[in-house]
């Protein structure tokens, strides 16, 4: 995947912007606010037919201005593309070689990745926010992952419907078995699947780490489901399920399987939850995502784009050149407000909605 | 200016149907009041007849105007095989197709408890009196693929298992006609999964 050029109308800050970026390494320098990020989303827009950042997709229409439009030309797997977003307060088109399609007809999330500051909190964050950020990784890594995953989490929709009339009807709940061997069934594609992405990517991000920081990274996954092996995972999944039956009533939620796991980052057999620096924490965090990076490196056909916001800072030498190394035969965007970073790359300023070639 | 009042009533009314917005609720009562008289009319009068001819069938639910309907009447049907569908729409979809020449039951739904549907809001009940009054060799679950449509087969697979008869479920997999390129990834892993062995 490689992006030709991008032009922007009316996106966020920019009013008129046009974006010729190199075949390789683009650094995008800039202020804080001075629109480095909306550069990334708009090449994401572009690929993928969607914002990375919102829901809300007239919220990137520029102030006063009545649509916004992001055109680009890219190669996929060396076919020149062109694609068209327009996005109005009341909906938005894809145009795809000049045809309108919809999203599923653009490259997506598989031609590119994405690295974002916010990742660098998910050590710290809220467990949800860990299950989030390993589902991102493995849908990348993961053949059918999404769809196990979207699978399963509407069959626990319905069944916690189920459980919340419970609460008021105190008797058996018509079609708990039935709701319960569903989500046991989709959710134990889903267990599989992540236990399948994750023996591949942790000791990828623990020989990065080890590389880099000569200590020692353990990536754990904390199941809600003990898995008996005698038993297999389906039934131990189920005799969890079936033992939690009455706080699950009471709460009105399905409380064991996947949707309730968690990701534990520990180094030299500490967690780094409690106990890790700042520091730390974003090591552990980039040596994951730079895994993926590998990993989906080795396995796209078409050749990744990537998209890294931020990922420079306080970040010492060691892994800069690391991370460039990931980012060697493909054509990278990386943002920075640190005047000091170099690398040897196309170089871009950003300032009040406008986009320079740097000599 | 706000229309007259038997005009709002109309719209209002439309707006109720499925599918339609208060815009296109408007188009069409303004339609309605500028086609010729004759058109308005056939409309309210084939709009009656439906609702006062048109019931459930007593034997498998389908909308009928004759009671057993025409296919649970037909001699000429195999009465041994029961197709469980979800909606009357269902089994016009499979009758269009020619390719099941046994009887139908229509559900009525899918268990969904997000919209409050249980197993005692589905015609489950119609359908085990029809099965213990004997004769029937098999029964074919054909409910949707999707997470309702599975939970709802389950549910009958299980209930179902112990009186005996031959339990089948429609086979996913690819649309005929369709190119393997254009189909989605979930459909071609199910179809994948339930290949079968051709010697």
């Amino acid at each position: 995947m490689q992006l030709l050029s991008l032009d922007m109308q009316d996106f966020r800050n920019y009013a008129q912007a046009s974006f010729r970026p190199c075949a390789g390494l683009n650094l995008v320098r800039g202020e804080n606010a001075a629109g480095k990020t909306n550069l990334l989303e708009a090449i994401y827009f572009a690929l993928c037919g969607c914002s990375f950042r919102t829901v809300r997709e007239k919220e990137a229409i520029r102030n006063s201005a009545t649509g916004a439009v992001i055109r680009a030309v890219f190669l996929d797997r060396g076919v020149e593309k062109e694609s068209a977003v327009q996005v109005r307060p009341g909906g938005k088109t894809l145009l795809l070689n000049g045809k309108e399609e919809s999203r599923r007809a653009f490259p997506g999330e598989a031609s590119l990745f994405l690295f974002r500051p916010e990742d660098l909190q998910v050590v710290s964050g809220a467990p949800v926010e860990r299950r989030r950020f390993l589902d991102g990784i493995l849908s990348g890594i993961v053949p059918g992952y999404r769809n196990a995953l979207q699978r399963y989490f509407r069959a626990v929709g319905q069944r916690n419907a189920l459980l919340r009339q419970g609460k008021s009807r105190n008797d058996a709940l018509p079609g708990y078995d039935t709701w319960t061997e569903a989500i046991v069934e989709t959710g134990s594609v889903v267990l599989n699947l992540r236990i399948e992405g994750f023996r591949r990517l942790a000791p990828v991000a623990a020989s990065l780490y080890r590389e880099l920081t000569g200590r020692k990274l353990v990536l754990r996954y904390l199941s809600t489901v003990e898995i008996q092996e005698s038993i297999g995972l389906k039934e131990s999944f189920l005799k969890k399920i079936l033992s939690v039956r009455e706080q699950e009533v009471l709460q009105g939620q399905t409380l064991a399987g996947p949707h309730r796991d968690d990701l534990l980052f520990l180094v030299e057999n500490q967690s780094l939850r409690g106990q890790g620096s700042r520091g730390e924490q974003r090591a552990a965090v980039l040596a994951v995502k730079l895994a993926e990076a590998q990993i989906r490196a080795e396995t796209s056909s078409g050749g990744l784009l990537y998209l890294l916001d931020d990922v420079f800072s306080e970040l010492g030498p060691h892994w800069r050149a690391a991370v460039l190394d990931a980012l060697k035969g493909h054509q990278a965007f990386i943002t920075t407000a640190d005047p000091a970073v170099q690398v040897g790359a196309c170089s871009f300023r950003v300032e009040a909605g406008d986009i320079r070639r740097e000599a | 200016m706000p229309y007259a009042r038997p005009v709002v009533r109309l719209i209002e009314e439309l707006k109720r149907l499925p599918g339609i917005g208060p815009r296109t609720a408007q188009r069409l009562a303004l339609y309605l009041l500028s086609a010729p008289r004759e058109q308005a009319e056939r409309l309210a009068a084939a709009i009656k007849e439906a609702r006062e001819k048109v019931v459930y069938c007593s034997v498998c639910g389908d909308f009928t105007d004759t009671d057993p309907c025409n296919i649970c009447a037909d001699p000429a049907r195999d009465h041994s095989v029961i197709c469980v569908v979800e909606e009357p729409r269902d089994v016009a979809a499979i009758e269009r197709s020619g390719s099941f020449r046994g009887v139908y039951h229509v559900l009525g739904g899918a268990l969904s408890p997000l919209d409050g549907i249980g197993p005692e809001r589905l015609r489950i009940k119609e359908l085990l009196a029809r099965l213990e009054k004997g004769g029937v060799a098999e029964v074919v679950l054909a409910t949707s693929p999707d997470t309702e449509g599975e939970a709802t087969a389950l549910y009958l697979q299980r209930l179902l298992e112990p009186l005996g008869m031959k339990l089948s479920r429609l086979a996913y997999g690819l649309p005929v006609g369709a190119e393997i390129e254009f189909a989605d990834a979930q459909t071609i892993t199910r179809a994948f999964e339930g290949r079968r062995e051709i010697k």
